[in-house]
């Protein structure tokens, strides 16, 4: 199950996939053996140091490089490695006669989804060790710095963050920048010379102001930080502070701080500036009802289905929906017309569906995309039909509904909305209660031939009744439709009508409407997240350049950071699912013009490159493990889309954001306490 | 360690290794030293003989390759024995767009110093310093004596017990280079210890109590200047109000052969040149206007 949860050290995926607080016992553990596995090689590096480099002066109460603790901790943490390494040889040999079950399927599709191995208690063991032998070297290599945070001193560290944030301000090429991203506050579509829909405008701004800052600041932020402890150290500035009482750790201490609050000030005056521009500015009312809210969603888990109903039995089988040929695979397709092809959304938590249970109507709210495989009829949208049913709904009573919705309101389906403006007629009102009441009574609602746009965002009103009715009573352990979190309540059934067309729909797509915020407030929290992600750029720079130069130091800081934005294809080449092979295979194959279908002759020659392409995936793993994940910061994106960006979601998200850092300056603590500063 | 001894150096060794771990140069080879508490101690050497090798492992800049430095009894890696350090560097490596005060102000707060504190001791340095007018200007604006006065100050922030100066008098004109040997003299007063290194030995020898030459990494010599520098071979006599004749000469002639020795020269004693430039910008300050006149000529009334 662990394998599920990525890591927190390096790249994590976001998408669709937002972490609670429930999840974050598994996290820790993953980060635990991530983490543990760095502080295992710095450890040995730092044994080796201590014995081969020159040390520093020790007399009388000797103060040990390495302690008790250091080494007791260290010495178990390396037993409990070699425990997991004899076992990762099984559960590699597991996996690897698990993978050749499905060799067929591979070859044939190299990005076929192979199920996952059955867990086994070897797997346990091994998992054991890993976490608990990761734990041990984290606490042998963290010990000393831990000793060493109570004697650092705050006002010191201060100081130099002071320093940090004048030497900035007085840099005049920097201001530079800053000019530059004040352009790009101003709103984006009077430099936009393609049409933009007047629904998207809102949407563009943001993202042009997002992207223009993130880039900006993040340049600025890289070229202090990466340059100012080489540029003390050549300059030799750093003699001055280093022969005062500061211990080392606290100039890379000073320096972090310095420059996150110089880039806190930054992103406050532009996020301001920007919000007067956009508040003041026209904006169009079809903008304004798409972007400029903060929506507070109640998302299901979205599954695609085929189903038929076969001797009153509703019989379902999941299927992966189509692949029209979108660059993009966010989304998966349904037919429309007659196919038995549904998106389904499946709530489980009754405490997701607690608050709509007494409301007057419950707002539900969607966006799909079409793909019209033919022009259809002008001005029509393609055809959605909404069949919401909760586990209480019987299938046999299906003619007792329809006879009854008929008998209501003289129709099937009744297609029945919420009005409530104040000159609705008193009948509309009553058509509402009524269909509440039918809903309540069987546990079905149904909406047919609602028209629907690309990515238009629409609403629908459904009855609390509906709501009432999946709440009552358990479903109880043998109910069959379920998840992996419990049975489900709810479910919520999409189907394509027009013929040759399909709807394209992902997870966030459709969703409860549980109340909207503020949007002034939402665009401040959303430069929350920038100063995340200059915090992990200066984070990094300040960190890689405690040992390296300040041109490198930059360089290195950037790759990591923007390899984070490319880690998707980082994730494919590391799990060997990407098309071609790895670096070897796919020269030997250049070599050889042999085509990427073709399988290579196990010859001498071919069999080292494989071994060459698994080597290059396995540093590529460790690789991705210390790349941070700016996208999971980029919360801009929520803003743009009209979404409330919630307040626990960030503070879980700034704890990730401290464990990815915290390795990092526990490196750099141990750099600059090791390095001879005048060498 | 004895309770007077400030800095005790033990068989300290650094040699400068390659990345491959070749060894590349022996900077300081078995340095034996102690300096004792309200000296002036004076380390000498040509280029490379390891003099600021020693003041870099003292101030934990170097680690050592072997052997031991203490500073005030503790480890010279130590940060914390910093507190009653000051460092003077060879050059001011100060932050160049702060301005004085400023630069002041944060060598304080690295000694965790109270404001009030911290703000009486910089303008009390400042002055001390000759900067007062200058005060509000960046470094970047100063000249290189300048640069020196506002070195010597940040090292003397936090009121240390021993100072370390790294040729203190580079940069300096004459009257510059008087007014600190006059400060490094005024600081063994007040009970400091003083360690410097200098390549100007007139500068050495009118301040330290007591010097080390180093030589390739090698102490060579060590002891108090006024033993080193005796000539224990001649003798010297001074006197005034005596004219310079041949009959002088050889009437001393004869007391000197009497008492077996050789009488090598007689003449006037010379100054040194500083203290003639000191007397002529002293005198030149009293009259505003004088000016050299060549021999026979006489000013004009």
């Amino acid at each position: 199950m662990l394998a599920t949860f990525p890591s927190l050290l390096g790249v994590m995926e976001l998408s669709g996939n937002n972490y609670s607080w429930s999840d974050l016992g598994n996290l820790t553990i993953v980060w635990v053996q991530d983490a543990g596995g760095f502080a295992a090689v710095g450890l040995l590096l730092w044994v080796l140091y201590v014995l081969f480099a020159p040390a520093p002066a020790i007399a009388g109460r000797r103060r040990r490089l390495i302690s008790g603790f250091m080494a007791v901790t260290g010495s178990l943490a390396l037993i409990l490695y070699l425990i997991a390494i004899g076992l990762g040889f099984i559960v590699r040999a597991d996996d690897q006669k698990w993978a050749e079950q499905f060799a067929a399927l591979r070859s044939a599709n190299p990005q076929a989804q192979v199920p996952a191995r059955p867990t086994t208690n070897i797997d346990q063991y091994h998992a054991y060790a890993m976490t608990v032998g990761g734990l041990l070297a984290l606490l042998a290599f963290a010990q000393p710095f831990v000793l060493d945070l109570g004697g650092l001193s705050r006002r010191r560290i201060w100081a130099i963050a002071r320093l940090s944030f004048k030497e900035a301000v007085r840099r005049r090429v920097l201001w530079v920048l800053f000019l530059f991203a004040i352009v790009f506050l101003f709103p984006a579509t009077w430099f936009y010379f393609k049409k933009v829909k007047p629904e998207d405008v809102l949407k563009t701004n943001i993202d042009v102001i997002s992207y223009a800052m993130t880039f900006l600041l993040c340049l600025m932020a890289g070229l202090l930080s990466a340059f100012s402890i080489p540029s003390d150290i050549k300059n030799l500035t750093i003699h001055t502070i280093v022969t005062k009482p500061v211990e080392r750790f606290e100039i890379v201490a000073g320096r972090f701080l310095g420059y996150a609050g110089l880039m806190t000030l930054a992103t406050f005056v532009l996020t301001s500036v920007s919000l007067v521009l956009i508040m003041t500015s026209n904006i169009d009312e079809a903008a304004r009802a798409e972007s400029m809210k903060a929506r507070a969603p109640v998302y299901g888990r979205l599954d695609l289905v085929q189903e038929k109903v076969e001797n009153r039995q509703l019989l379902t089988r999941s299927f992966a929906g189509i692949d029209v040929g979108r660059e993009y695979a966010y989304r998966r397709y349904i037919a429309g017309g007659s196919a038995s092809q549904r998106a389904v959304w499946n709530f489980v938590e009754p405490g997701e569906l607690k608050s709509f249970a007494d409301r007057e109507a419950v707002p539900l709210e969607f966006a799909f995309d079409c793909f019209r495989m033919t022009k259809g009829e002008e001005n029509i949208g393609v055809k959605c039909s909404f069949d919401l049913v909760t586990w209480r709904w019987d299938l046999a009573r299906e003619e007792e509904y329809q006879n009854e919705v008929r008998a209501a309101f003289g129709s099937y389906p009744a297609n029945i909305r919420y009005r409530n403006e104040p000159n609705t007629a008193e009948r509309l009102k009553e058509s509402w209660r009524k269909i509440g009441e039918i809903a309540q009574k069987y546990g079905r609602f149904e909406f047919r031939g609602l028209e629907v746009y690309d990515y238009h965002t629409y609403q629908l009103m459904i009855p609390p009744g509906l709501i009432r009715n999946a709440l009552e009573g358990d479903p109880g352990k043998n109910y069959p439709i379920r998840t992996d979190r419990g049975p489900v309540r709810l479910q919520i059934k999409v189907k394509c009508e027009s013929p040759s067309q399909y709807i394209g729909v992902a997870p966030l797509d459709l969703y409860f409407l549980d109340s909207e915020g503020v949007f002034w407030w939402n665009f401040v929290k959303s430069s929350l997240g920038l100063l995340c992600r200059l915090c992990i750029v200066i984070g990094l720079a300040v960190a890689v350049s405690t040992y390296l130069a300040g041109v490198v130091s930059f360089l290195l800081a950037g790759v990591l950071f923007l390899g984070g934005y490319f880690q998707e294809f980082l994730q494919s080449l590391a799990d060997g699912t990407n098309v071609g092979g790895g670096p070897l295979e796919s020269l030997t194959r250049l070599v050889k013009g042999s085509v990427v279908a073709a399988e290579l002759d196990k010859t001498p020659s071919v069999q080292a490159a494989l071994f060459g392409d698994d080597l290059f995936r396995w540093l590529l793993r460790r690789l991705l493990d210390v790349i941070p994940d700016p996208e999971r910061f980029t919360w801009s994106k929520y803003l743009a889309q009209g979404f409330n960006i919630p307040i626990d979601f960030m503070l879980l998200n700034v704890l990730f954001l401290a464990a990815y850092l915290a390795p990092w300056m526990l490196m750099a603590y141990y750099l600059m306490r090791s390095r001879e500063i005048a060498a | 360690m004895a309770e007077d001894v400030v800095v005790d150096i033990r068989s300290l060794t650094k040699i400068y290794r390659d990345f491959w771990g070749r060894k590349k140069k022996t900077a300081l080879n078995a340095l034996d030293l102690q300096i004792r508490r309200g000296e002036i101690f004076g380390l000498l050497g040509p280029n490379g003989s390891g003099k600021t090798t020693t003041i870099k492992l003292l101030l934990g800049l170097l680690f050592p390759t072997s052997g031991e430095a203490f500073v005030f009894g503790q480890p010279a890696v130590d940060v914390r024995k910093n507190e009653k350090i000051g460092y003077l560097p060879e050059e001011s490596y100060l932050y160049r767009f702060l301005n004085a005060e400023e630069t002041l102000d944060f060598y304080g707060r690295l000694f965790s110093m109270p404001t009030r504190v911290r703000e009486e001791r910089a303008a009390e340095l400042i002055r001390l310093v000759g900067l007062e007018n200058d005060k509000k200007r960046t470094l970047r604006e100063y000249s290189k004596g300048m640069r020196q006065r506002i070195g010597l100050a940040q090292a003397l922030i936090n009121d240390p017990d021993l100072v370390i100066l790294d040729e203190p008098t580079s940069g300096l004109d004459p009257l510059g280079t008087i007014w600190m040997k006059e400060l490094i003299i005024r600081l063994r007063d007040q009970g400091k210890t003083v360690l410097m290194c200098s390549h100007r030995l007139d500068d050495v020898q009118d301040v330290c109590d007591r010097i080390a030459i180093l030589y390739n990494g090698d102490l060579q010599e060590f002891g108090e200047v006024k033993k080193l520098v005796e000539d224990a071979k001649r003798v010297e006599v001074r006197a005034t109000n005596l004219p310079l004749t041949d009959e002088l000469t050889r009437d001393l002639e004869t007391v000197i052969a009497k008492h077996g020795g050789k009488l090598e020269s007689v003449g006037h004693p010379t100054t040194t040149l500083e203290d003639l430039f000191k007397r002529v910008v002293e005198e030149s300050k009293a009259r505003p206007g004088r000016r050299y006149l060549p021999p026979g000529v006489v000013a004009k009334p």
